[in-house]
């Protein structure tokens, strides 16, 4: 069943377009850079988080709810509905493909051009900060995205639910850590959302913003190896929440995992706020920037 | 007549909830002025995605057929398509940061000529039910230039705080070509279809 519904997931048009877009929307980005070097490379994971991820819960959301028109049938189909809650979960494979695709496609770009000596990258960070970063913000998002979708898809079944998802999603993304991103003291809060910034960019109009120069750029408070383990958690919440729709799967069994799950992704966010990176590390000023 | 028809024809629920979706998005923007570079796109984009439900129909193989035509049921359902983007123009309207009334009023007239224009299309082809497609890929392309915007150094579509020049053009033009486009499938009752009707073959023998 898990091997249908990857199919499906894999050969639906609007999976297709936005891992094409996210491949060529970064290509895009690099062939558009005349700088000697690169830049805000932990900021571009947004790319195929929003462009896959975000297409994929729409597509997963589909996927899950096309059922249903056919419920009576599906009722007297050897499978439950649970299982096949879990086999359009375990399709989630294909956007967590796209997004290690992104990935590669990523580094190559790397090679040809580097980035700045003052980059907040490798070298600068610490390398499991830059990893968790890139693979929580960039791959995990996208199969994220996707479980997000199958749980829109079994429990919103209004027409138009995905729509009311995805501005819910981006909004709740923005507003719930914006206000306070930037705060030293209250910067960690921010990572209880799905997809928490880290790189704040390069502040490349030479204006300072938030006490980081004109010039600069800053890595935000919190520890990505535990933000990344957090999304891994809420990615098995979302599956979990999904198969709770099914009144035949909601078992003492079921009930115990979820409670476990819930603690785990409670204390993993803890340990995300609370460790890692204390304050907020501002890079040097890029020169080739100032020089322009 | 019509009011009987629409009352049970267009689906309400998925219409009213984006438009109500749209109105907390102007109160969240009016608490927090900071947020309209984010929000007000949605909103916008959220009013087109309400008119996108506006032609959907379950059961559009046997409408098509009534002796009242396709016609009379179109003109109809575009009163309340005209409902939700004139909606979306007083919310963005009412909101703090829109300074650009007129260009806010292009962009939802331009959008939501290609989204009704799309969901026309579809009801002729005798799609059921395709505006939940429709809206998704309206808010999902519209929100696309704001994250692409974020690494190149692009003009905003949106008039954030006012449309450029060029831009302008651009949304008047698929302003006026939408809606002429939207008039002439609206006035016709033939069924669109991409691929051409075959001829009857001849029983062998």
């Amino acid at each position: 069943m898990v091997a249908i519904e990857v199919r499906r997931f894999a050969r639906h048009p609007l999976f297709i377009l936005g891992a094409l877009a996210a491949l060529g929307v970064q290509l895009w980005i690099r062939l558009a850079n005349d700088e000697a070097y690169v830049t805000d490379l932990l900021s571009e994971p947004i790319i195929p988080a929003f462009f896959i991820g975000v297409t994929s819960l729409v597509v997963a959301a589909r996927l899950t709810s096309s059922t249903d028109v056919s419920a009576e049938a599906m009722g007297a189909a050897p499978g439950t509905e649970a299982r096949r809650t879990l086999a359009v979960a375990g399709a989630s494979v294909v956007p967590l493909s796209a997004g290690l695709l992104w990935l590669v496609e990523f580094f190559a770009l790397n090679a040809v051009k580097g980035p700045h000596p003052a980059e907040l990258w490798f070298g600068n960070l610490n390398d499991a900060y830059v990893w968790s970063a890139l693979l929580g913000l960039g791959v995990v998002s996208c199969a994220g995205g996707a479980l997000l979708g199958v749980l829109v898809g079994r429990w919103l079944r209004f027409p138009g639910a995905p729509v009311v998802a995805v501005i819910a999603l981006v909004v709740g993304t923005m507003a719930g850590q914006l206000f306070y991103a930037y705060d030293p003291d209250l910067s960690k809060l921010r990572l209880w959302v799905p997809w928490a910034m880290f790189h704040t960019g390069t502040m490349s109009d030479g204006k300072e913003f938030e006490g980081i120069p004109g010039f600069a750029q800053a890595v935000l408070p919190g520890n990505p190896v535990f933000y990344l383990l957090y999304l891994l958690a809420l990615c098995a919440l979302a599956v979990g929440g999904a198969v709770w729709h099914d009144k035949a799967a909601r078992t003492p069994g079921l009930r115990l995992r979820m409670y476990g799950v819930v603690a785990v992704a409670l204390a993993f966010l803890a340990l995300a706020m609370f460790t890692g990176i204390d304050g907020i590390i501002i890079s040097d000023p890029l020169p080739h920037l100032v020089a322009d | 007549m019509v009011a009987w028809y629409l009352r049970r024809a267009v689906p309400w629920t998925a219409l009213l909830g984006c438009l109500a979706l749209a109105a907390a998005l102007v109160a969240l923007v009016h608490r927090w002025e900071v947020l309209a570079g984010l929000v007000l796109p949605l909103v916008c984009l959220l009013a087109v995605a309400g008119a996108a439900f506006t032609f959907d129909e379950p059961c559009v193989t046997v409408t098509t057929v009534t002796p009242r035509g396709g016609r009379w049921s179109t003109s109809a359902r575009g009163l309340v398509g005209l409902g939700s983007l004139g909606s979306g123009v007083a919310l963005l309207v009412a909101a703090p940061g829109a300074t650009d009334t007129r260009g806010w009023a292009l962009v939802v007239g331009a959008l939501g000529a290609v989204a009704l224009l799309a969901a026309l299309v579809a009801t002729r082809r005798q799609l059921a039910s395709s505006g939940a497609a429709i809206a998704t890929t309206t808010v999902l392309l519209g929100v696309s230039p704001l994250v692409v915007a974020m690494f190149l150094d692009l003009g905003s579509p949106y008039p954030l705080p006012e449309l450029s020049d060029g831009v302008e053009l651009l949304w008047t033009l698929v302003l006026v070509g939408g809606w002429l486009l939207v008039l002439v499938v609206a006035g016709t009752e033939t069924t669109i279809s991409w691929r051409r009707a075959r001829a009857p073959r001849r029983a062998p023998g």
